[in-house]
């Protein structure tokens, strides 16, 4: 059966097929337009599979762009309700920090950028547990999160100002020169993102400060 | 066998879902409020809009699909606003119908809200005579078109600034009558008089309407008379909203051949301004059509109803939001 992902808190929308952890279809392939609908029917028709072929839809669920993130969410959902099939809800968060924990096993910080100099901040510490999760500030969340941690990399939007931090000095902080995780693993790591399966009356709802 | 149409509107603050057939029979309508999540910010706080509208599309579609015992196999078509409205809100509902559409494999029609909302006369019973006159009163709009039939239609004039349900909601802050500020204000209006003599800008020039002017004309009144009997600036105001109007829309009358005249929109269930409009036709001696209270707001049964004159036109419009459609676009 065929896994279907969607991420659009990055730049541009990206919409993956696969099936066995091994991906079919991948719309950057289809640069002409970025309406989710026909990218997905173009890509069942280059795989030569069937909308029903679809047996769950794995989405990122930011935080990112607000209007992009809730665009792939609410497709994501209806399509899951019109074929009476699961949603996995990912964060950007887990998607960036498993990429970046895959590729330098280390501990991972990632951040995105909100309103008021306020930010989205995820600390992951090994590629089973996502550790936290909080909404604020920089300078008053990160320090308590590394204090005892001597490696770790930093992914999103405020790398240089967390490998800049006081904390930091002493510690050796890898700049991963990553904004965000790469959407591929959605479906090539799909077995890492088993926690959050939401089928009807559930759905997916995006990350915001309230979520949290 | 009739056809049946889902409509989804989220051009606003309420995410509404309708199943209606092709006989404009309305099998069933829901609408979920954001009301108690605006109230507290005076008016529409967009970006709580649109989280309001993902948290509540998926339950309002069901819950429609359920009361009307409708399966999905049914529906002959999905009818969305495209818009004009606020771009958050209209995303969501969007790709959501993009979402059933694909997996149900039906066809989504892309649906321009003003259109829609001059066929809510016609919701439940054909009301209209055309030629008509529609003056569309609204938090968001606030214009008069002639409508040659249910599809031809003619833009005659709209606001230049303001709509008048935006003046009516700010005049309700400043009088400290809360959001949606049309019921409050009418209400407080009948126990006041109108004795303030308000500006009515534009009243003599053509078929446009200007509302800032009003809006500030109250603030300031405000400001010199912070001890002013509020009952009776809510009754001069309601009453220089009615005068404009009411003169915009006989002298609409007067110039264009009509046989009905037509009052939709949020606006237009105000019970003032209804029975001045009725009290208007009447003199002139045309049929009035108003539609019936629960259809005079943002609903999708309307969405839906309008969407079967795209398709009697073979017209299919993308479901791409488009904040800048007016009236006479499709």
């Amino acid at each position: 059966m065929i896994k279907l992902a969607i991420s659009t808190s990055a730049g541009q929308f990206a919409l993956f097929l696969g099936e066995n952890n091994k991906i079919l279809f991948d719309s950057s392939s289809i640069e002409e337009i970025q309406e989710l609908d026909y990218l997905l029917l173009q890509g069942l028709k280059i795989i030569n599979k069937k909308i029903e072929d679809i047996s769950e839809i794995i989405i990122d669920i930011g935080p990112g762009g607000t209007s992009r993130v809730r665009t792939g969410i609410a497709f994501a959902n209806s399509l899951a309700y019109s074929l009476n099939i699961s949603v996995c809800s990912v964060t950007s968060m887990k998607l960036a920090c498993l990429d970046a924990a895959l590729k330098y096993k280390v501990p991972v910080i990632f951040s995105v950028k909100s309103i008021k100099n306020n930010a989205y901040i995820g600390f992951y510490n090994n590629t089973n547990l996502f550790n936290n999760i909080e909404y604020g500030k920089i300078i008053e969340i990160i320090p308590k999160w590394i204090e005892n941690i001597e490696e770790f990399v930093v992914v999103g939007a405020h790398r240089e100002e967390i490998i800049n931090l006081d904390i930091c000095k002493n510690k050796n902080v890898i700049d991963s020169k990553m904004m965000f995780g790469n959407a591929k693993i959605l479906i090539e790591k799909s077995n890492f993102f088993t926690e959050t399966h939401l089928k009807f009356p559930e759905f997916a709802l995006p990350v915001t400060e309230e979520t949290l | 066998m009739k056809k049946i149409i889902l409509g989804i509107e989220t051009s606003c603050d309420d995410t509404a879902v309708a199943l209606v057939d092709s006989e404009g029979n309305i099998l069933s309508s829901v609408i979920a409020s954001q009301l108690d999540i605006h109230n507290e910010f005076g008016g529409i706080y967009p970006e709580f809009a649109a989280r309001a509208h993902i948290s509540a599309i998926l339950p309002t579609i069901h819950e429609t699909l359920k009361k009307a015992n409708i399966s999905p196999k049914e529906i002959s078509a999905i009818a969305i606003t495209r818009g004009p409205g606020l771009i958050g809100s209209l995303l969501v509902g969007i790709n959501t119908a993009k979402g059933l559409a694909t997996g149900w494999n039906i066809p989504l029609i892309g649906i321009n809200h003003l259109r829609g909302h001059l066929r809510s006369a016609d919701l439940e019973e054909k009301r209209i005579i055309y030629p008509a006159t529609i003056l569309l009163v609204s938090g968001g709009h606030t214009f008069l078109a002639y409508m040659q039939s249910e599809t031809d239609i003619k833009l005659l004039g709209t606001t230049r600034d303001d709509s008048v349900g935006e003046c009516y909601d700010k005049v309700a802050r400043m009088l400290g009558l809360g959001y949606p500020g049309g019921p409050a204000i009418d209400k407080l209006a009948k126990t006041g008089t109108s004795n303030i003599k308000f500006p009515r800008p534009l009243i003599d020039k053509g078929l446009e309407f200007s509302f800032s002017g009003l809006k500030s004309a109250v603030a300031r009144y405000l400001d010199a008379n912070p001890d002013a009997n509020k009952a009776d600036v809510a009754a001069s105001f309601v009453e220089t909203v009615i005068d404009v109007l009411i003169t915009k829309s006989k002298k609409a009358l007067k110039q264009f051949s009509a046989k009905s005249f037509a009052m939709v929109g949020g606006v237009s269930a105000s019970p003032q301004i209804r029975e001045s409009a009725t009290e208007m036709c009447k003199k002139l001696n045309i049929a009035i059509c108003l539609p019936p209270m629960r259809w005079s707001t943002d609903n999708a049964a309307m969405i839906a109803l309008a969407a079967f004159d795209y398709l009697n036109l073979n017209i299919t419009k993308p479901a791409t939001s488009d904040l800048h459609l007016t009236i006479e676009d499709f």
